[in-house]
């Protein structure tokens, strides 16, 4: 019964739901990796972003005008760490913890000051991101399952990752964002603007972000929890050291920490405590990128062998 | 001998003015900032800063509140300042200083002697998990090469679960009137005492005072401290020198990890009398402390200072939520403006530094 295939392929649709916000931030971080910037603000960008869609949509009741909100909040706080990083030559651990921290601090602030509440906002006025049904997979029980309640957001989460990776790899401003990453110095000299182009990535990743926080807040639910990111931006980071700040790689690694918060989410129902289930994310973050080191350093030994072996062969 | 003298007193004087003006500055503008917030928010700034000053350090009621809570930002800060000016960006304070917390508060209760010795066995017990997590950060950071930030950062959420889960299934107070409440029995003997019988200020801020002296010594005076203080500041040149990278590390994430871990146990001898769920992480001890170590540049009695004004902050915060209605997490936006324009100062004061050495040279200007 437990393994019956309705079970799977619930646990698939709620993968699918908790990746999309962490391949999102992912990316971000991927992007801003790519630029020579150690961004760390991905939790401050999203959770501002979650805060700020909501309180538009309690106003507005626009789902459009939330997003909008939501990703121009997400904006303006990647755009004031690129100022302290970028301008002020700030160290961005300390800006992207502080940025953290202080969001963390507004949005509770600014939900006192706003709803008059601490802790969860909720509202049976808010209106969630509309669902996207697909008439031609309804027939089938188990893909309908797998592809129910997911938003455009969700979906968007994919074609995002692909457009990112045909932006850094075929196209000559991602060529020269890449350049940055690998000599910042050299590509100064031949005259790229680098100060520009990384001001530019670090206020993208702050859409992609955006985006992140209205899935967290109008995704599944309709809510806002102090606090609602419980560490997403980190995961991100490690999803994005993982893939090698690849955007394919970077897709594959944000399935897998979103498989394991599924798996969280769903062995609460069984005899499993919430202090284990919980904790499963944070472990499975160290633990794989233990095995991506081990896994890194067992290649380069076999690869050193085989071309001992060639020498030793043709000698 | 006359000319010696004046040179000193004018470079203390100078270094006084240097390391304080910059905290000063950001100080300044974080109030600024918050100033700013409370208006748009309906506020009258003036009376908000002004009730924070006084709710922070007003009165001996105040002055006490503030140091019993300034105690464990204090060992965090000395935790933080110890790792970060060795190069070592640990977060992990937090998750250290809530396993201190925890294993000293059922040592307390699980043990009996004289209070004396069941303190001594508390703290070194709650000090023992502290060196034991921050030492497996180190070592899954080093074998592994895992960014320190992320391991730490992760085990932080570890910890807490792991505390939290024994409270609840395995040591939760029999005794407690509210069945809801996650906790450890209450300790009776052994408890750190107060210092003024009617306020909260406990033996843990003088343990507090006495880990900053030892810190100071450590980092200034042994070879140990130049060893940690070098790989900080050039990993390589250290390495050249013929300084134990590995050994250093393994030795600073050590004594960081232990004086997290005796920040969290003087806090559940001394304040709570048991271990809360979530008693740590509720405070923001662990986040306090590293500002207050960069707000000092990682000097240690700068440290203890920073700590005082940060928790003083605090303290402001709840008293003017009481009185004047505005949400205490302002102190909490003041703190995060503040810490980003103490980085910010960094490039600023080399700036003007090298403008200063090459107007002098009569160079040009870059």
């Amino acid at each position: 019964m437990l393994f019956s295939i309705d079970y799977i392929a619930t646990i698939i649709n709620s993968t699918i739901r908790m990746m999309s916000p962490l391949l999102y931030a992912s990316l971000a971080a991927a992007i801003c990796a790519k630029a020579d910037i150690f961004n760390l603000s991905m939790e401050g960008a999203m959770l501002v972003s979650a805060f700020f869609s909501i309180v538009v949509n309690y106003f507005t009741k626009s789902v459009v005008l939330s997003i909008l909100a939501g990703v121009m909040a997400s904006v303006l706080v990647s755009a004031c760490v690129g100022f302290f990083v970028l301008k002020l030559k700030a160290s961005p651990v300390v800006v992207g913890l502080a940025i953290n921290n202080t969001v963390a601090g507004a949005t509770t602030y600014l939900l006192y000051i706003i709803f008059n509440t601490r802790g969860v906002f909720t509202h049976p006025s808010l209106v969630g991101i509309p669902k996207i049904r697909l008439p031609f997979i309804e027939k089938t029980a188990v893909l309908s399952t797998i592809f129910s309640g997911l938003t455009l957001l969700d979906y968007m989460s994919f074609v995002i990752a692909i457009l990112v990776y045909l932006f850094f790899y075929k196209t000559v401003i991602g060529y020269r964002i890449r350049a940055i990453g690998i000599n910042s110095e050299a590509a100064r000299s031949l005259g790229t603007p680098v100060e520009k182009y990384q001001f530019l990535t670090i206020s993208f990743s702050g859409i992609l972000c955006g985006f992140a926080g209205c899935l967290l807040s109008m995704g599944s639910v309709r809510l806002f929890i102090e606090n609602i990111t419980a560490g997403r931006g980190y995961i991100a980071m490690a999803a994005n050291h993982l893939g090698k700040s690849h955007p394919i790689g970077v897709l594959f690694a944000s399935l897998f920490f979103g498989c394991c918060q599924a798996l969280g989410n769903f062995l609460q129902n069984t005899s499993l405590k919430t202090q284990i289930t919980s904790s499963i994310p944070y472990v499975a973050t160290i633990l794989a990128l233990i095995v991506f080191t081990v896994q890194k350093r067992y290649a380069k030994q076999k690869k050193m062998l085989e071309v001992f072996n060639k020498d030793a062969a043709s000698s | 001998m006359e000319v010696k003298k004046i040179n000193f007193i004018y470079y203390v004087q100078k270094n006084l003015i240097e390391s304080v003006k910059l905290p000063f500055i950001s100080i300044t503008l974080g109030l600024i900032v918050g100033g700013i917030i409370i208006a748009l928010s309906g506020g009258d700034p003036f009376a908000a800063i002004k009730g924070l000053i006084v709710g922070g350090f007003g009165s001996m009621h105040a002055i006490t509140v503030t140091l019993t809570r300034a105690t464990p930002i204090i060992f965090a800060g000395l935790s933080a300042a110890l790792a970060w000016g060795s190069g070592y960006s640990s977060m992990g304070a937090s998750g250290q200083m809530i396993l201190g917390a925890f294993t000293a508060a059922i040592t307390a209760v699980s043990i009996s002697g004289p209070s004396i010795v069941i303190i001594i066995v508390s703290l070194s017990a709650g000090m023992l998990a502290g060196i034991i997590y921050s030492l497996i950060a180190a070592y899954i950071s080093a074998k592994f090469e895992v960014y320190l930030l992320i391991v730490t950062l992760m085990m932080n959420y570890i910890a807490d679960n792991i505390a939290s889960y024994l409270t609840t299934y395995d040591f939760r107070d029999p005794l407690a009137v509210d069945r809801l409440a996650v906790q450890t029995q209450k300790i009776i003997d052994g408890t750190l005492p107060r210092i003024f019988p009617r306020y909260t200020l406990h033996y843990g801020f003088i343990i507090a005072i006495a880990c900053t002296l030892l810190v100071l010594f450590m980092m200034k005076r042994t070879s140990f401290g130049y060893e940690a203080k070098m790989s900080g500041l050039n990993p390589r040149f250290a390495d050249y020198g013929g300084i134990d990278s590995l050994k250093t590390m393994y030795l600073v994430l050590m004594i960081s990890g232990a004086l997290a871990g005796l920040g969290g146990a003087c806090e559940s001898l001394g304040t709570r009398f048991r271990y809360v769920d979530g008693m740590i992480t509720s405070g923001g001890y662990a986040w306090s402390g590293i500002i207050a170590s960069l707000m000092a540049s990682n000097h240690p009695v700068g440290v203890f200072v920073s700590s005082v004004f940060l928790a003083g902050l605090t303290t402001g915060g709840g008293s003017i939520e009481l009185r004047h209605g505005i949400p205490s997490e302002i102190s909490d936006i003041i703190e995060g403006v503040l810490t980003m324009f103490v980085t910010a100062k960094l490039v600023v004061d080399f700036r003007f530094g090298r403008l200063r050495a090459q107007k002098e040279d009569g160079a040009d200007v870059v």
